[in-house]
């Protein structure tokens, strides 16, 4: 017998071909096959089984469509019938039934002597589900004029200058609103309050008001409405230059209940020169509309009136990667690249081959285009790899990934992140450009309106200022006098005639005190002091220096004419 | 060297002409008897194919159970292009080779690096070994290398089938047969120095 391999191999298949196998019990295997057939499920003809669902299910599709054919063929003609009644025939009379919902507020408005102004309407869930939604929001003037307010101070020796006070404050606005609709309130001197619809939450109860509201408004735009109000523009930053104050207190109807804002009212105050420092400042201690006093001191509430584009540009922090798939295969040393796409591709396979062939010239092998569904980035980041911009589809070779991950996987090259940073510099540099530009535009639209615009998310005392002269020297002015010349229980206003602003002063060891003011600054001193049960004023004019300034002449003044000079002041000012 | 010859069908084989279109209908339609009848005259010639697989004659039954299970469900796709009992001889060998893969841990090693190596053998023990020996034999190798033997051998198969079919390469395929034939002289050396064997021997 040969040794070698082959003839190894013939004396095994030779041996196979005498091999016998030693138990041939064809009985009792059959036996057992016989139960593993019973318990095995016959397979079904699926064929037939399959033509049947297909003929059930087209049956059901020609029912189903027959059916809302049907339907919406009754549905048309319901719908025509009701369009006939509502509206009537164009040549039939219009009758008061006819005429549109706006025009009946429009004429109702009108008899009662208010404006009507449409408003787009802002988007929001709770608005987009009210039954009102879509129709015109209106705009009015104050309803009624409260007497002017009456002040807080207890003190019996300040009746005089309270009475005093009283008398020469402007008339306070009133406006009863419905917090259930957006509303716009023009208020006299031309503030703007947007009030948004269910912007108004009760504070016990925690629900939204549906009932009239009552919104009073305080205006102080010049030096008598803010002398009468007992105003300062004083921050512990230093003096501030106002654009103007305003007062909001709102009550429910029928309660004394304060209602809590749970959303921003969007305040537009007027103004003759725009300024684009000017920003939101809110009293130190919270006002709220209980609280009537005064703020004595301002702070800044961070809403700046330059534009800010807040919108984070990702292509700056992510980078695009061509993601394919290239598959070889070995035995046939073909290679296929496979692509993405999104179904609603509106290019043949044709055409998008060839655009790849285009972008990836090395590909010599088959080209394969699947349709991937694209449903949420994060997924699509995760499973599949490929995603849309938003701005439709894209042929999804490509994917986002943040520029170090891009690096770590190797998906780019260090010649590909050379190249990503110049594309990064000049894309830095069209978003700074696109934001000036737009900075620049939103600036010229505030200019061109001439308002500052801010959104308030509470009651009481706001105010719209900015910082005076912040590179100018600052200086404590002191006007000083003999003990005896003027009292000691009057309210000490300085006003500045270039710019906007009024300071209270501190009476202090017979002087009065103003801290840091800019040097030179052409101001005037607004004096209201009682002596022996008569009101006593003085008005003088000074420069602000380090040397003291004094004798002040104080002489018997009445509401009527502190106003005329105030409106003096008012008129001298220059802007 | 690839003078290999085709393996030839078994005596049993000779059962195709019982094997009629009309057995082959009623195993379509799911009758028992025909069922019956077929599996009877494929058993003597498939218990065979079993028993190369597996050492144990219980097995090997219950393999060609498990394989005609197969067969009856797939019988209705069985095209007359070729002949039947080689569409059953295929689906037995490859339920055995399925049932052979779960318990063979393939080597991965290539015939380029393992040197091959010629175990020369008496030629006179050849006359001495019974076939009942020699399938004894082809068992008690590892049972990767049993399997790659077998199917080239006996079945017949090229070494690029043979990796198809294992999911393995052709080298560890080719390695595979290598360690089967020097393990196969090796043992039948051994084997007859110590007398163990022969005891089927005429």
């Amino acid at each position: 017998m040969p040794a070698d391999n082959n003839n190894t191999d013939d004396f095994f298949q030779q041996q196979y071909q005498q091999f016998e196998p030693g138990r041939l019990e064809q009985d009792a295997d059959w036996q057992q096959m016989n139960q593993l057939l019973n318990s095995t499920p016959r397979p079904r003809r699926r064929k037939k089984i399959t033509r049947r669902i297909i003929r059930y299910m087209g049956g059901l599709a020609l029912i189903t469509t027959v059916t809302y054919y049907t339907i919406n063929r009754q549905r048309g003609a319901r719908y025509q019938q009701q369009q006939h009644k509502f509206y009537g025939n164009h040549s039939q009379k219009k009758t008061p039934e006819t005429v549109p919902y706006a025009a009946k507020i429009i004429q109702a408005v009108a008899q009662k002597n208010t404006t009507v102004k449409h408003v787009p309407l802002l988007q929001s869930q709770r608005r987009s589900n009210h039954p009102n939604k879509g129709q015109v929001v209106l705009s009015q003037h104050s309803d009624t004029v409260l007497l002017p307010r009456q002040m807080t101070n207890a003190d019996n020796s300040a009746q005089p200058l309270n009475n005093f006070f009283a008398q020469l404050a402007q008339p306070v606005q009133q406006f009863n609103i419905n917090p259930t609709r957006d509303t716009l309130l023009l208020c006299a001197e031309g503030t703007v309050l947007r009030i948004r619809a269910y912007t108004f939450m009760h504070p016990l109860t925690n629900k939204y008001i549906k009932d009239s509201l009552v919104l009073v408004v305080r205006e102080c735009y010049d030096y008598t409405s803010m002398f009468a109000n007992q105003l300062s523009t004083l921050s512990e930053a230093g003096p501030l230059v106002t654009g103007g104050m305003i007062y909001l207190a709102a009550t429910i109807s029928n309660t004394s209940e304060q209602p809590r804002i749970v959303r921003p009212i969007n305040v537009q105050m007027p103004m003759t020169s725009y300024d684009p420092s000017m920003q939101l400042y809110l009293p130190a201690a919270a006002t709220d509309s209980s609280n009537t006093r005064q703020p004595e001191n301002w702070v800044a509430a961070a809403q700046l009136q330059a534009y800010k584009n807040n919108i984070i540009f990702r292509g700056r922090t992510h980078i695009k990667i061509m993601d394919v798939q290239q598959r070889v295969n070995k035995d046939e040393k073909n290679e296929t690249a496979n692509f993405q796409v999104q179904p609603v591709v509106d290019i043949t396979d044709d055409k998008i081959k060839a655009l790849v062939q285009n972008r990836y010239s090395g590909i010599t092998g088959r080209i394969v285009i699947e349709k991937t569904m694209v449903a949420n980035e994060k997924t699509v980041l995760k499973n599949t790899r490929a995603m849309a911009t938003g701005k439709g589809f894209v042929m999804a070779d490509s994917i986002f990934l943040p520029f170090t991950e891009a690096l770590t996987e190797k998906l780019i090259s260090q010649r590909d992140s050379l190249r990503f940073a110049v594309l990064l510099r000049q894309d830095s540099l069209l978003y700074r450009q696109t934001v000036q530009r737009d900075s620049i535009a939103f600036l010229q639209k505030m200019a061109f309106e001439k308002a500052y615009r801010f959104n308030v998310n509470g009651l009481g005392w706001i105010n719209c200022d900015k910082l005076m002269k912040p590179g100018v020297p600052q200086v404590d002015f002191v006007i000083r006098y003999a003990p005896g010349e003027a009292p000691s229980n009057g309210l000490y206003n300085l006003v500045f005639t270039n710019i906007k602003s009024i300071i209270r002063g501190q009476y202090i060891n017979g002087n009065i005190h103003f801290g840091r003011l800019p040097v030179g600054e052409p101001v005037q001193l607004i004096c209201i002091a009682e002596q022996q049960g008569k009101v006593m004023g003085c008005i003088k004019a000074f420069r602000v220096s380090n040397e003291a300034a004094g004798q002040l002449i104080f002489e018997p003044t009445s509401p009527a004419k502190m106003q005329q000079q105030l409106a003096a002041v008012d008129a001298a000012l220059i802007l | 060297m690839n003078n290999k010859k085709k393996i030839q069908l078994p005596d049993s084989i000779n059962n195709l002409e019982l094997i009629t279109s009309d057995i082959i209908e009623g195993c379509v339609q799911q009758h028992r008897k025909s069922q019956e009848k077929l599996y009877r005259l494929c058993h003597k010639a498939m218990l065979k194919v079993c028993c190369l697989y597996v050492a144990n004659a219980q097995d090997a039954a219950a393999l060609y159970n498990q394989a005609m299970v197969k067969v009856f469900a797939g019988i209705a796709q069985y095209r007359a292009a070729g002949a039947f009992m080689a569409w059953v001889r295929r689906i037995v060998v490859n339920t055995c080779i399925d049932h052979c893969r779960r318990q063979a841990k393939f080597m991965v090693q290539s015939i380029d690096a393992v040197a091959e190596e010629n175990y020369q053998v008496d030629p006179a023990v050849y006359d001495k070994l019974s076939a009942a020996d020699t399938i004894q034999l082809v068992h008690e190798l590892p049972p990767a290398s049993a399997m790659v033997f077998t199917l080239y051998v006996i079945e017949g198969c090229k070494h690029a089938e043979i990796a198809a079919l294992l999911g393995i390469s052709t080298g560890t395929s080719k390695w595979h047969l290598n360690e089967a034939r020097r393990l196969l002289k090796q043992k039948i050396d051994h084997h007859i120095l110590n007398n163990k064997i022969y005891y089927h021997a005429g």
